[in-house]
């Protein structure tokens, strides 16, 4: 209804995008333009030879009008990609700390502007790898003893998008697990004193 | 803060080429109009002065007004909050060991991720909306409804909607300035994305918890006057049309729309606090206890997945950013 069933469990990519679309990003502008006075913010000056500092969404959009030049940010090139990559590989335990969006900033780097990027193919795979990389060791720690023991689990540094991912999956698990416990001191009662899961997972239909 | 009062003292003659020209021919057709165009016209093309930098000026002023006015909403908050749990201000808690969470923050926040620590009041409007609207998406209880936010939102929007048309509708705008239109409009549109979405959302929570919500008047402060009436005259509709097509033709006793079953299953759909919630700590949050009598810090800079009635404080302060 006011929430299509698809929107419910989360936010989706193309929502997680969006929000990547808001940050900002340094573009080469390619016209003349005085400053622009927009709801978050003022830019500009748009001058040509000088970058100035713009939301992704307006870089794209200039971009699509061949009016700009976008500044690719600083972990998106081979070399720190190759680095990234080989910490994460190394380190078994956790994750490395990535920027927040930087799977949907690449993705949409790459395909509308993949002639700013130096050796854009190389840098999709290397992003790919990274992901993979990544995928391997959530599915691994899921599978480890105890990570859901009482319903909490740390993910720290997974990126939203990993979590949106991965989120459906979870909460379904936990509840189940939570519903097939002893019903241990009544504690519950004081909050709802219904069985759990029983209303969020199947209250809608 | 509005745009014609911002600019009024500005000269209308700064900012670019085409100006000089559209403003002396128009002074054959009023003098009144032709300021007040130039004025519109100044909105959409500031011009640099000394409290606007790049990138922020407008938007990052009115934030820090903002950020006045909910930095002490969280104080009293804190102090009713924070008394009974325990924890200070920033990263001073009880338990010790804020210093080496601090010392982690700054270690590992290598220049990636920068604005990821940008705190909440600094925000300008639109990001803040952004926060708001995932917050709403990622939890199962209706949040606080974000009445200021959404106002000035409203306000900026109908102005840059006047503005607009205005401005378009008058032949003397130049090219530059259509296209600076258009990027206006394309900004509107995302950000009125952005709040049919919040509403959105809030709706379908209101209505999946009407009979709850109307029952329980200490939540009401979180709705806005018309999510409530929704509420009410949601749950009036629902409940008249089950009385008119089933309950009234079976027996008294089977009547009744708030029932519990045996083992305390209520028949009023109420948010489950239980279903887990995921959580990126902006500050030390302290620790918190499992119900294995296991506990887990809420450290700065992690990130958690944990049943949203044990961090539900965090979130509300905003010390707990909902992903």
């Amino acid at each position: 209804m006011a929430l299509p069933k698809t929107l419910q469990p989360g936010l989706t990519p193309d929502e997680l995008t969006f929000l990547a679309e808001e940050e900002t990003i340094d573009i080469v502008p390619l016209f003349s333009m005085t400053r622009v006075r927009l709801l978050s913010g003022i830019y500009g000056p748009f001058q040509p030879p000088s970058a100035c500092r713009v939301p992704l969404w307006l870089a794209l959009s200039l971009k699509r009008k061949r009016k700009c030049r976008i500044v690719p940010p600083e972990w998106l090139s081979v070399e720190r990609l190759t680095a990234i990559l080989k910490d994460e590989k190394e380190n078994g335990e956790g994750f490395e700390r990535l920027p927040k969006r930087f799977i949907e900033t690449s993705k949409v780097l790459l395909d509308v502007a993949p002639d700013d990027l130096t050796q854009p193919s190389i840098l999709r795979s290397l992003l790919k790898d990274l992901r993979e990389v990544r995928q391997a060791k959530i599915r691994i720690g899921l599978q480890s003893e105890g990570v859901m023991r009482g319903s909490y689990l740390q993910v720290t540094n997974l990126t939203p998008l990993e979590l949106s991912e991965l989120k459906p999956f979870l909460v379904k698990a936990m509840t189940m697990m939570q519903g097939l416990e002893p019903r241990q001191e009544e504690e519950e009662e004081e909050d709802g004193g219904q069985p759990l899961g029983v209303e969020d997972e199947y209250g809608d239909e | 803060m509005s745009f014609f009062d911002d600019e009024a003292e500005d000269s209308p003659t700064h900012g670019h080429g085409g100006r000089a020209s559209s403003s002396s021919r128009a002074q054959s057709i009023g003098a009144s109009s032709t300021s007040f165009l130039d004025r519109l016209r100044s909105t959409v093309s500031p011009s640099p002065g000394p409290g606007h930098g790049p990138g922020h000026g407008h938007g990052h002023g009115h934030g820090v007004d903002r950020s006045r006015a909910s930095a002490s909403i969280f104080d009293e908050s804190i102090g009713g909050a924070g008394s009974s749990v325990g924890y200070g201000e920033g990263g001073e808690s009880s338990f010790g060991f804020a210093p080496d969470n601090e010392g982690l923050g700054s270690q590992s926040q290598t220049d990636l991720d920068l604005d990821e620590m940008e705190e909440m009041e600094e925000m300008d409007d639109v990001k803040k909306m952004g926060l708001v609207w995932v917050r709403e998406r990622g939890t199962v209880e209706i949040m606080n409804w974000e009445g200021d936010l959404i106002d000035g939102l409203f306000d900026k929007l109908e102005q840059q909607q006047k503005m607009v048309t205005t401005l378009r509708s008058d032949p003397q705008t130049s090219e530059e300035e259509h296209f600076k239109l258009m990027l206006v409009q394309t900004e509107m549109e995302r950000v009125k994305y952005l709040v049919r979405s919040y509403v959105r959302t809030r709706l379908h929570k209101i209505e999946k918890y009407s009979h709850y919500i109307t029952l329980t008047p200490s939540i009401h402060h979180l709705l806005s006057g018309a999510e409530l009436s929704h509420a009410r005259r949601y749950t009036d509709l629902l409940h008249t049309h089950f009385q008119h097509s089933v309950l009234d033709s079976l027996p008294e006793w089977l009547r009744k729309m708030d029932d519990s079953y045996g083992d305390g299953l209520s028949m009023v759909t109420k948010p489950n606090r239980n279903v887990p919630v995921l959580i990126y700590c902006r500050r030390d949050c302290g620790e918190i206890t499992l119900e294995g009598g296991e506990r887990a810090a809420l450290a700065r800079g992690t990130t958690h997945l944990v049943k949203y009635k044990l961090v539900d404080r965090w979130i509300n302060l905003g010390w707990a950013e909902v992903l």
